[in-house]
């Protein structure tokens, strides 16, 4: 189990039982576990609901939508069944937030299904796991098979009257299954390609019936909201922005790993602070903020609160949470064509501008970095990543335009300094490496 | 639907709430370019080639999937929009062989009309093109991959349209490619084939030369031909068909038959018979003229009118002689309604006899007498399209056009005589 680590900054919410064996129900339930659940059964779906919308609480999966909002959407009278889906596919490099909330505390997260359910309705939650997490299903899969055995899920929750089931899932391998539809779609056993929107999945989703899809963070929240009230959980966060967040900080900074601040932290401080600075004393060179498919941030350009306003006035965006650090030695382009080259990789091949466009962008730039440049392959890269913007199916087009177009813009000199005079064959490290071990 | 009112480059348009946008657009004559948009097949939205402005919406947006609405302001050809489309073109060009002057589309294909129209000419990859060998799939269908541009439609077409589901997409990204039922992995001889009908449904949707017919394939150009349409003849349903046909030195020659003209009664369907079936046509032991049996047995030609002089003769002589009940008439299995029912007219008012029969292939008479007295015992090809349920008795019999037309809209594989549910 990776060590966990740990700043006075952090404001523990989230991962107040981290590190405590809470995969274990009954210190779950010591740690007032399963108690906001009962909570949400006497008070009911309109309680929970206003609670969610007060706290402020936007999603964690990237988009930060709000999440009380998006349970409101949910009509209350539906003919077919409706659905929770945990979306547990982190899968964007640089990630690693939800997988410390599986690991350390599954519970929380079954129980924030159960009270998502409560709020639409809803007798049935699915929690998708990403493939490589696959070592963590047996986790999640024990913790499931223990509240069932306690009771707590299944017919007649807490003396309710209400049933709840759970079913777990792992997925195959595929970053695009991380989009809400293409999940659906491979829940339901069909290739992991996104679906036309609208209709959006709170009227038609998984199976089509009306679903709620969030985040393992957003939904680990809920219990937390719950308890402490929506109120006293906005105000720990910024404005617009309740309450804590998990920021995975990985790259060359001293202290990498898992910490919980509150919305709107000052990401300077984040790095130099709470991760310990940038390692071995070097210097800064770009900061990517919110996982791979944010634009890179200059060293310059980082005094900025992490929140989605405040990431977005920046011209980039606060994402998964994913921050990572690059030094004065990480050359960009070979950065920027590990960065394409995932998105290529990822691509599901649907729409024409990003499977033709992350293939042809990683050709490039991998000549490009094999020492057989011209000046005008970075002309055409940003010609190809500007014609992706917008135009494709999903944003996983943009998601691997826009960090490209971040790249070439921001560091065109580097880029051309390395065609005009960089030796070739230098081997390729992976993202993996690049980032680090979480 | 009520209409709505909604305007496209400056024009004043109505149209029934819930039109695609790209069909409001084609009635009112603007033509809205579309690779994976094909009229009744389900929408994908993943060629982006539709791509048009909306007032009010943050970015571009694919026509096929919007359907109008009141009050929408739309622009459909602006310098921006030019610009996506010519990159998108771009982008399928850049692994496209661009061997029109050998391919069996050129000079009917969408890839190249729309090259022609966005200018995406230049390239500017330097990387070599990805080849892939051609495969042939089976004697009437052949792949070749580099030329797809992955719209989708032969997938749809087969799934949605004919009900076979024989094609499917393999593998993802960059390597993503139609893979027909039995792929090269699970074939003995580790070759791809297709176990389906061969109907070339999938060759008639396909805009570009990636799918090809075997019977076809590298025999002319398509402006050397004449497209003749006609009424196909293998059936009772009167499908109607194009035939190419090629002049020859003796003559002519019918060289494809295919459903370019989609205003017969089968729609965007044909079967295998009325694209296929015309070797006949060439075919030396064709009968070309009547002939009459000598009284040596041979037989001899005559002419038409010698012919039908020669049995109106016969068969007045018959019915004078012997009376009218001394005559059978049987009805082949490829007549229309209508000229069966002239048929069985001639037959009683100037033959004089009521023994008429046809040419069986399933017990009509008891189905026609269980039908009989009863109002609106028949329905019409269009009333099948819009019943909730039908019932499907010995179905994949004689007229696969009459079963293109009912198939497509129900959800569960045809099985005979099971009542099936319509998708609604
Ligand atoms: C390409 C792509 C990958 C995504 N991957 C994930 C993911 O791994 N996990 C996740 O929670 N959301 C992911 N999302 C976002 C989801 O589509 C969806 O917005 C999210 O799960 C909603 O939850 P939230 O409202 O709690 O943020 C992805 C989106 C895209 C376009
Ligand atoms: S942008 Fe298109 S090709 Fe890329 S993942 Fe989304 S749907 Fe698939
Ligand atoms: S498919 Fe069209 S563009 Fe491609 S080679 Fe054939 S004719 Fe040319
Ligand atoms: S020939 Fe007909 S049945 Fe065979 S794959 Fe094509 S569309 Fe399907
Ligand atoms: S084979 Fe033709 S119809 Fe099928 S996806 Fe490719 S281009 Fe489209
Ligand atoms: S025709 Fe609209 S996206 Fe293909």
């Amino acid at each position: 189990m990776p060590t966990l680590v740990s700043h006075p900054d952090e404001v523990k919410v989230l991962s107040r039982r981290f590190g405590q064996g809470a995969a274990d129900i009954d210190k779950y339930i010591e740690l007032d576990g399963y108690k906001a659940v009962q909570k949400a059964i006497a008070e009911g779906p309109e309680w929970i609901i206003n609670t969610m919308k007060a706290s402020g609480l936007r999603g964690r999966g990237g988009a930060g939508f709000p999440t009380g909002l998006k349970w409101s959407f949910v009509p209350k009278q539906s003919e077919k069944p409706k659905y929770v889906l945990v979306n547990g596919d982190e899968s964007e490099p640089g990630t690693c937030k939800d997988h410390v909330i599986f690991l350390h505390d599954p519970h929380a997260i079954i129980e924030g299904t159960m009270i998502a359910g409560l709020a639409i309705g809803s007798k049935m939650g699915f929690i998708y796991l990403r493939g490589e997490y696959r070592y963590l299903l047996k986790i999640v899969e024990k913790a499931v098979a223990d509240a069932y055995a306690r009771g707590f899920l299944g017919k007649n929750i807490f003396g309710s009257g209400i049933d709840f089931d759970i079913i777990t899932q792992s997925g195959a391998g595929a970053y695009e299954v991380g989009e809400e539809s293409a999940l659906m779609e491979s829940l339901e056993g069909k290739r992991g390609v996104p679906r036309i929107k609208p209709p959006f999945p709170a009227v038609v989703g998984l199976y089509g019936g009306p679903t709620v899809i969030n985040n393992a963070e957003t939904i680990a929240s809920a219990p937390h909201i719950l308890l402490m009230g929506g109120e006293e959980y906005a105000k720990i966060g910024s404005e617009r922005n309740g309450g804590t967040r998990l920021f995975g900080i990985s790259g060359h900074v001293e202290r990498p790993g898992v910490y919980e601040l509150p919305m709107g932290y000052n990401l300077k401080k984040a790095i130099y602070d709470v991760a310990g600075g940038i390692k071995d004393g070097k210097k800064l060179k770009a900061v990517v903020p919110g996982g791979s498919s944010c634009p890179v941030l200059l060293p310059e350009e980082i005094d900025v609160g992490l929140d989605f306003d405040q990431m977005g006035k920046a011209g980039t965006m606060l994402g998964s949470g994913g921050i990572v650090v690059l030094d004065e030695t990480v050359s960009i382009v070979e950065f920027a064509l590990r960065t394409i080259s995932f998105y290529q990789h990822e691509s599901c091949g649907w729409c024409i501008p990003c499977r033709e466009g992350t293939d042809w962008i990683k050709k490039t730039l991998s000549r490009v970095y094999n020492g057989g440049g011209t000046k005008k392959d970075v002309a055409n890269v940003q010609y190809l990543a500007e014609n992706m913007m917008g135009r494709t199916f999903c944003p996983l087009g943009d998601a691997a335009a826009m960090p490209t177009l971040g790249f070439v813009k921001k560091f065109r000199k580097e880029f051309e300094d390395y065609i005009d005079g960089q030796k070739a064959g230098t081997p390729i490290i992976t993202v993996e490496q690049l980032v680090g071990a979480h | 639907m009520p209409d709505v009112k909604f305007i496209v480059d400056g024009k004043q348009l109505t149209a029934p709430a819930g039109t695609l946008l790209i069909d409001a657009c084609k009635s009112a004559g603007i033509e809205i370019p579309a690779f994976c948009y094909y009229p009744g097949l389900s929408l994908q939205a993943a060629c982006r080639m539709c791509v048009v402005r909306i007032e009010k919406m943050p970015k571009l947006q694919t026509a096929c999937t919007t359907p109008v609405a009141e009050g929408m302001v739309v622009q459909t050809e602006t310098p921006e929009i030019s610009q996506a489309r010519k990159a998108t073109l771009q982008l399928l060009l850049g692994n496209h062989p661009l061997d029109c002057p050998v391919c069996d589309a050129g000079g009917e294909c969408e890839l190249q009309d729309m090259t022609f129209k966005y200018g995406a000419a230049e390239s500017f990859y330097a990387e070599p093109k990805n080849h892939r060998e051609e495969q042939k799939w089976s004697p009437a269908v052949y792949f070749d991959r580099p030329r797809c541009i992955l719209c989708y439609r032969c997938v749809r077409m087969c799934g949605e349209g004919m009900d076979v589901f024989a094609l499917g997409i393999q593998n993802r990204g960059s390597s993503a490619v139609i893979a027909p039922n039995i792929p090269a992995q699970l074939s003995p001889d580790n070759l791809a084939h297709l176990d389906c009908e061969q109907c070339g449904m999938c060759i008639d949707a396909c805009p570009v030369g990636a799918l090809t017919s075997g019977t076809y394939r590298y025999k002319t150009r398509p402006w050397e031909m004449n497209h003749v349409s006609t009424i196909c003849t293998h059936c009772g349903d009167g499908c109607k068909t194009t035939l190419g046909v090629r002049s020859t030195s003796d003559g002519a020659e019918i060289v494809r038959g295919d459903n370019r003209d989609k205003s017969g009664i089968n729609g965007d369907f044909l079967c295998n018979k009325g694209r296929y079936a015309f070797d006949f046509a060439n075919s030396p032991e064709r009968i070309t003229s009547p002939m009459i049996r000598q009284a040596d047995g041979s037989l001899k030609e005559v002419s038409w009118e010698e012919a039908f002089t020669f049995t109106g003769k016969k068969l007045r002589e018959l019915r004078d002689t012997r009376g009218g009940s001394s005559i059978g008439v049987l009805g082949g299995n490829r007549l229309t309604n209508e000229e069966a029912y002239l048929l069985q007219k001639f037959a009683r008012t100037v033959l004089g006899t009521n023994n008429i029969d046809h040419h069986r292939t399933a017990d009509y008479v008891t189905f026609a007498q269980a039908l009989a007295g009863q109002k609106g015992r028949t329905a019409s090809w269009r009333d099948t399209q819009n019943f909730p349920a039908v019932l499907i008795s010995r179905w994949r019999s004689h007229q696969p056009g009459s079963r293109n037309r009912v198939e497509p809209s129900l959800r569960c594989p045809p099985q005979q005589g099971e009542a099936l549910h319509r998708q609604h």
